[in-house]
């Protein structure tokens, strides 16, 4: 379970979030949604700890663990996935490479997680060449580049997922496809997942069991989860 | 630092040459005279390392003559101590048909300077790849200019360079191609990462074609240690640390790579780490 009691924090100086609570319990899938720059990114890089985000207040529990100590690499060796809205370049390497560069300390024969990561390729649609692309738009465009992202998260078998606007520049009958995908892997995984986004299509896909919206640094959950569906088309303005 | 020492270079006129009495008995004192001499048809590999480690300012002239259809290879691992500012000039005559294949591989110093400058004739081929690091907060320059006077000459060069905190490294290159250097080739490319803050790479390649026919081709690139990237990685599940090195290993094998002979390789990455 993943608990965030009273988080605050800033960023350069700035605060981001301010006394946010949020639980979420295992199978559970929480859409968290609000207008831009209202601090929806900064609750999911300050569960797996990015170096811009200092924790003023507050504690991040997860599995009774208190992952606010915690480097972001111990962060997710406690089963947890980020996906990124906007994943780095990494033009000197190809998914394959980076691939074994995740994995060495993982105790899993190369063929093994070879043969792994090509059937995740063909359920992802990426197709045999997605090896030998390199991280970098010159190569791989924006679809491919959140399918890689998926690809990352069928292969790290996490307990808790976080989608940070994994739908972002991809087309409709494309988030319609990774929609049904995430949906299949959350419900076979039973794995916990908190989905940022905007868009109307993916949450009805994934099917959320809360719905919580974030406006100025401060998240407010709905009492009806469906009341999303209104919001995401109609704006926050009866927020602000 | 030694900007100013990297400034001399910058004459924008393609006439310009370094001579060793630009330093030698003046305010770099000789250490070394050296002759590479290749007859024709000759074959030789030649591996030469550089340790200086005394306090005074240090300045080599090293000159290769490779005679026509000569073929040198040449690995230059030189590492200076911190506090040590050197000079080395390489001047290298390449005659009809000859071919240099040269590594240079840089560590360290408060000035550790490489200018080398070569003439090609006809059908000469120069290849030189290297890398440069310093993060001593001194200062690693690799200048280079080559004069193609021949037909069908070649030359590829291809440096990768690393400034750590508060250091430079300079990778500057004028490549003049004179009329009669039809159907020459020319390569450039530049690959640089800063790993450290106030880290500086700078890039200089320039070209001067008066060939009608010369195909040129030139890159150069910077890039930086992004914490958002070693971020990446940590949530990937690698430590801060693996994430550097993995960045840094793999900046560092784009030139490593070029070396075919594992030995030397070895020796170069041992150099670098």
């Amino acid at each position: 379970m993943l608990k965030i009691q009273n988080l605050s924090v800033v960023a350069e100086d700035q605060p981001i979030l301010n006394d946010i609570n949020l639980e979420i319990n295992s199978k559970e899938i929480h859409a968290l949604i609000g207008p831009k720059h209202s601090g929806k990114s900064a609750v999911a890089h300050a569960i797996t700890g990015h170096p811009d985000i200092v924790v003023t207040e507050g504690d991040i529990i997860w599995n009774e663990k208190n992952l606010t100590v915690l480097d972001p690499d111990d962060r997710v060796q406690n089963n947890i996935f980020i996906s990124f809205q906007n994943p780095p370049e990494f033009e000197d390497f190809t998914s394959w490479e980076i691939t074994q560069e995740f994995f060495k300390n993982k105790k899993i024969d190369v063929s093994e997680l070879f043969l792994k990561y090509f059937a995740y390729c063909e359920l992802l649609e990426l197709g045999r060449e997605h090896t030998d692309k390199r991280l970098h738009g010159m190569y791989m465009n924006v679809s491919q580049a959140k399918r890689n992202e998926l690809l990352y998260m069928l292969l790290s078998n996490p307990k808790l997922v976080i989608l940070d606007e994994i739908d972002d520049g991809l087309s409709d009958h494309e988030v319609e496809n990774i929609g049904k995908l995430l949906k299949d892997f959350l419900t076979e995984t039973e794995c916990s997942c908190l989905v940022i986004t905007h868009n109307q299509k993916l949450l009805d896909i994934l099917n959320p069991t809360h719905a919580h919206v974030m406006i100025s640094g401060k998240i407010k959950t709905l009492s009806d989860v469906e009341i999303y569906k209104r919001i995401v088309e109609d704006g926050y303005s009866e927020f602000s | 630092m030694g900007i100013q020492s990297f400034l001399k270079a910058q004459k924008g006129d393609p006439d310009w040459a370094f001579t060793p009495d630009q330093y030698f008995d003046k305010e770099f004192k000789i250490i070394d005279a050296s002759l590479i001499e290749l007859a024709k048809e000759q074959s030789d590999q030649v591996v030469l390392r550089q340790n200086p480690n005394e306090k005074e300012l240090l300045a080599k002239h090293l000159r290769i003559d490779v005679r026509e259809a000569a073929i040198l290879d040449l690995t230059i691992i030189n590492e200076a101590a911190n506090k040590l500012q050197q000079v080395f000039i390489y001047d290298i005559r390449l005659r009809e048909a000859a071919c240099v294949n040269m590594g240079l591989f840089i560590k360290g110093g408060k000035l550790n300077k490489h200018i080398i400058q070569l003439t090609l004739d006809d059908a000469a081929t120069f290849n030189i790849c290297g890398h440069a690091i310093n993060n001593i907060g001194g200062d690693c320059e690799i200048i280079t200019k080559l004069d193609h006077q021949g037909r069908y000459s070649v030359s590829n060069q291809f440096f990768t360079c690393e400034a750590g905190e508060n250091s430079q490294t300079v990778f500057q290159s004028m490549v003049n191609i004179s009329k009669s250097a039809k159907y020459s080739q020319i390569g450039i490319e530049n690959s640089n990462l800063i790993t450290g803050i106030d880290g500086r790479c700078q890039s200089v390649p320039e070209i001067r074609n008066s060939s009608d026919s010369a195909k040129i081709d030139s890159g150069t690139s910077t890039d930086m240690l992004e914490p958002e990237k070693t971020y990446y990685l940590q949530t990937r599940g690698l430590s801060l640390a693996k994430a550097e090195e993995l960045l840094i290993n793999k900046h560092r094998s784009k030139s490593l790579s070029i070396i075919q002979n594992n030995e030397i390789r070895e020796e170069i990455e041992q150099l670098l780490n």
